[in-house]
């Protein structure tokens, strides 16, 4: 399958030296639904910002490509990258009062882009209206003509994702798009992605910390531990064999238990200083199976098996080191 | 140690440099005037009637014959210290009234927020010609009316930031141990409206000197022979073409004791914000 | 069965809509006639979505706001009556560890201060906290720091030792751990458990994470606008759900693997509906698949499903959640 994004040894330092992404690669095949998850600080939604070049100062794209159909968007202008911007690329955001514009009614923002687009005011109103209805939103007529402080959080995400679907994007990148939300808004936003995903034929990069959301999601995951992709691979075998010992011991660590059948797995320590040059494996003070050569020299990411890249030293040719 | 490194931070930038320095010199004009000003502000020289600078008299001389340079040395202590006073009694009466009103909210709070409403709702210098002119002008009644004319804006902010700390968790764990409404306006409320007020007030401090010179301009502040920077400005209105240095100096003291404090102001602002990174 | 610890009886909180001098008669019913018990020792999971009223009735148990009707009832003693108000039985973790902790005091002044409060002398303050830091895995050294030099986790670890600071019998733990990440949850979450076994702590566990209530609860009560909707031993409710509301919220977390993604989902539709005005039949009917007409007229009371299992729904225990939205005559 073609590949429609590409992120090629990206990385993004901020201010002090901070390396909060490094050397991150993976890669998005069209109508693919791709996982980032990881810790917060991790640098998930930072790498997120830096596919759409939205780091602000004093963050900065120190080095990689974003191949996007192709073409480095880090070497677009900025005029051809605000073209890219939501006609190519839609995103979505954590906080869905914040991405819509208050003052605007919820129809005109959607119709809006396709205006942009050159489509003639009437057609786009109508598709706006259409659109509305497309993301399940009850009354989409009446609530076009709604303003953002009258439509709930659950909503208001849906018209993001109307808003941002309208121009058939080829990705769209999900930051977060449920954690403000409530378990049960949640769930209907989710099976709303995955069903307008195949309907759209768009690929999504999603951006959590929830394995559950992964886990209804995702086709294929990346997972990241301070700054760095520790482990890419199908989901299925991302639950069933993790290799690398954070995704092990973070999957251990989520409650699927009763107190009764005993306790959480933890993970000792804490995450490493970024702003500080680490010798050796980044998790290396907090794994249980750390040797020497953790500590000492970097791991390099290796095909475990195929379509499974782990980046740890324990795990070479295949099965981890127990 | 990092609150030096800091202070030294904001120093650094050129502005915040000048203003600080500036205002530096203010001060240490108040302090030593006996030591710099080379007459006493009352002294009359009568032989010596609207000179120009001389060597004597480096500000040149008014009407009475009285030095204007040794004028405005001493003039900088009345409107400091009348400046201070203003700004002492505004901070005290406005940021507890807005602790009140924020913490306590309902009936208080609307009740506050009326008095504050109608304060703002008059036009500050002619409240505060009301209040000197029933008092009787002096310095002292001069802060006095300042302060009543300008609490209202320490009000509407300490209330609004009183709201929001006081939904913070801290504030109900405090509660539910038992502390008192009291104890937790001065243990928990005041030490984390500091900063607000220091900015408050370091803001509202030249403009409290500002309102002293327009009141002494009207005559309503320091009675003569008390070198008031505003009254020596009026006083040499009427021979400012015979002697233009009588008005002219005492302005550039003004501006340049507002212009001092406003930016140390900003300089005090960033300095307590502590997104700012050194 | 022991004796119930906490006692919560008819409780009600209604706040006056519209502002201004003239107040209006209508309310929002944020808790409407709760009924609950808490036993020594065992945990409660308060679970239901934001607006349903699990905040407001835990700051009703902490006494931070008086109640409209109803009582509540610690050891058998009303918490407004004289004879509680030297008493200090009940304390709570929020949910923001940030904003729980004064910005402007040392951890060690934040933990001197309730005890001191409470007429404990320096001193004894001394050990008492050493002992808790100790009992909560807080290394003595941050005592002497603020609290934003300390991680999420660290500071959470702050106030739930001073919750326990005054030996309280129930904590009321709001959302605790929802603002941490996953690793840092299960630390936090052990520690609770096993705080709770050293001290035979009650817990009244509020949270909108599912899977964080099951592995912490005994019990669970499911809230929906004001109301209980379904309360039971944590198994019953997890295994044979009775009321609708409980099977949407249950099939709404997302799943533990891939393999679980073409699971039946009872996704609700619509927004809770307002709390203000005269309510008529039951609260979840607008959002009910399963609804029929006698939901929008008649109120159900709980319905006894088990030993300890209660739900209140007029069809409780007729429906059939496998075959699902079938029957809706609607």
């Amino acid at each position: 399958m073609e590949n429609i994004l590409e992120v090629k040894n990206l990385s993004v330092s901020f201010s002090g030296g901070v390396q909060a992404v490094s050397g991150v690669s993976f890669s998005l095949a069209r109508g693919e639904t791709f996982a980032l998850v990881g810790e917060s600080g991790c640098g998930k939604s930072t790498t997120a910002r830096a596919i759409m070049r939205l780091i602000r100062e004093p963050g900065k794209i120190t080095g990689g490509e974003v191949r996007f159909c192709g073409q480095n968007l880090l070497t677009l202008s900025d005029r051809e990258m605000t073209a890219v911007r939501g006609r190519n690329i839609g995103m979505i955001f954590q906080n869905p009062l914040d991405s819509l514009n208050p003052v605007y009614t919820a129809g005109a923002q959607v119709a809006e882009g396709l205006i942009v687009d050159r489509m003639e005011k009437r057609k786009a109103w109508k598709l706006a209206a259409d659109m509305l209805r497309n993301v399940k939103i009850p009354d989409a007529d009446k609530r076009a003509k709604s303003y953002p402080y009258e439509i709930s959080g659950g909503m208001r995400q849906r018209i993001m994702i109307g808003m941002m679907l309208c121009r058939h994007p080829k990705l769209l990148i999900a930051d977060e798009p449920t954690t403000a939300l409530d378990v049960t808004i949640q769930a209907g936003i989710i099976e709303l992605m995955n069903e307008l995903r195949r309907e759209y034929d768009t690929a999504v990069l999603i951006i959590t910390h929830d394995f559950g959301i992964v886990a209804d999601m995702a086709d294929r995951v990346g997972v990241m531990y301070a700054g760095e992709l520790v482990e890419v691979g199908d989901v299925f075998t991302i639950f069933d064999r993790p290799l690398h010992p954070y995704t092990r011991l973070l999957m251990k660590a989520l409650p699927t238990i009763t107190k009764r059948e005993g306790r959480l797995e933890t993970i000792p320590g804490t995450v490493p200083d970024l702003s500080e040059p680490i010798a050796g494996c980044r998790f290396a003070s907090r794994c249980p199976d750390a040797d020497e050569r953790c500590r000492s020299a970097a791991p390099v990411t290796a095909e475990a098996e195929p379509g499974h890249f782990c980046a740890c030293h324990r795990v070479k040719g295949g099965t981890a080191n127990e | 140690m990092k609150k030096k490194s800091k202070l030294l931070a904001v120093l650094r930038r050129p502005l915040a440099f000048i203003g600080f320095a500036m205002l530096a010199a203010v001060i240490l004009t108040a302090v030593f005037a006996p030591q710099i000003a080379p007459h006493d502000y009352a002294d009359m020289d009568l032989t010596m009637k609207l000179s120009g600078p001389c060597a004597d008299y480096p500000l040149g001389t008014d009407q009475y014959g009285r030095c204007v340079f040794s004028r405005i040395v001493y003039g900088s202590r009345i409107a400091l210290r009348v400046g201070l006073i203003a700004v002492v009694i505004e901070t005290v009466i406005g940021v507890t009234l807005g602790i009140l009103a924020g913490y306590y909210g309902k009936t208080l709070d609307r009740v506050i927020m009326f008095l504050t409403d109608m304060i703002w709702s008059i036009p500050p210098i002619i409240l505060a010609m009301a209040i000197v002119l029933l008092l009787g002008p002096s310095a002292e009644h001069v802060a006095v009316a300042i302060a009543l004319v300008t609490w209202a804006q320490f009000t509407k902010i300490v209330r609004a930031k009183v709201q929001s700390i006081k939904t913070l968790s801290y504030i109900e764990a405090a509660r539910i141990y038992g502390e008192s409404d009291l104890q937790i306006i001065l243990r928990y409320i005041l030490p984390n409206l500091t900063s607000t007020i220091v900015i408050l007030a370091s803001l509202a401090l030249p403009s409290a000197i500002l309102s002293t010179t327009s009141m002494g301009f009207l005559s309503l502040g320091a009675q003569e022979p008390l070198p008031d920077w505003g009254m020596i400005l009026s006083g040499g209105i009427q021979f400012i073409k015979k002697a233009y240095w009588i008005s002219f100096w005492p302005g550039v003291a003004i501006v340049w004791t507002v212009l001092g404090f406003n930016l140390t102001a900003e300089g005090v602002k960033d300095l307590l914000d502590p997104r700012m990174k050194v | 069965m022991s004796e119930p610890l906490l006692e919560v009886s008819c409780l009600k909180k209604y706040f006056p809509t519209g502002r201004g001098l003239r107040k209006s008669r209508e309310f929002v019913r944020a808790v409407d006639d709760v009924s609950l018990v808490i036993r020594p020792g065992e945990t409660l999971g308060l679970v239901g979505e934001s607006g349903s009223g699990k905040t407001t009735l835990a700051k009703l148990i902490l006494g931070l706001l008086p109640p409209t009707e109803g009582t509540i009832r610690i050891d058998g003693t009303d918490i407004h009556s004289r004879a509680y108000r030297a008493r200090h039985d009940v304390d709570a973790v929020f949910q923001d560890p940030a904003s729980s902790l004064n910005p402007r005091a040392t951890v060690y002044r934040s933990l001197e201060r309730p005890l001191t409060v409470n007429g404990v002398s320096k001193s004894d303050a001394r050990e008492l906290i050493y002992e808790t830091v100790e009992k909560v895995n807080l290394r003595r050294e941050l005592l002497d720091r603020f609290p934003h030099e300390l991680s999420g986790g660290q500071q959470q670890r702050v106030s739930i030792a001073r919750a326990i600071m005054l030996r309280p019998k129930l904590l009321v733990l709001d959302e605790p751990t929802s603002a941490l990440d996953v690793s840092v949850q299960a630390q936090t979450l052990n520690e609770l458990l096993d705080l709770q076994e050293k001290f035979g702590l009650a817990y009244l566990f509020i949270t909108h994470n599912l899977s964080v209530v099951r592995y912490m609860s005994d019990r669970i009560c499911v809230m929906y606008g004001g109301k209980v909707m379904e309360t039971g031993e944590a198994e019953a409710v997890y295994g044979a759900c009775a009321h609708p509301y409980t099977l949407s919220l249950l099939s709404s977390v997302p799943p533990l693997h891939p393999r679980e993604r073409s699971r039946k989902k009872y996704l609700l539709s619509g927004d809770m509906p307002s709390l203000s005005g005269e309510q008529k039949g039951c609260r979840f009917a607008s959002r009910c698949s399963f609804a029929r007409e006698a939901c929008r007229t008649d109120e159900p009371a709980m319905k006894r499903m088990g030993a300890d299992h209660e739900a209140a729904c007029l069809y409780a225990g007729e429906l059939d959640f496998m075959k699902g939205s079938d029957e809706t005559d609607v």
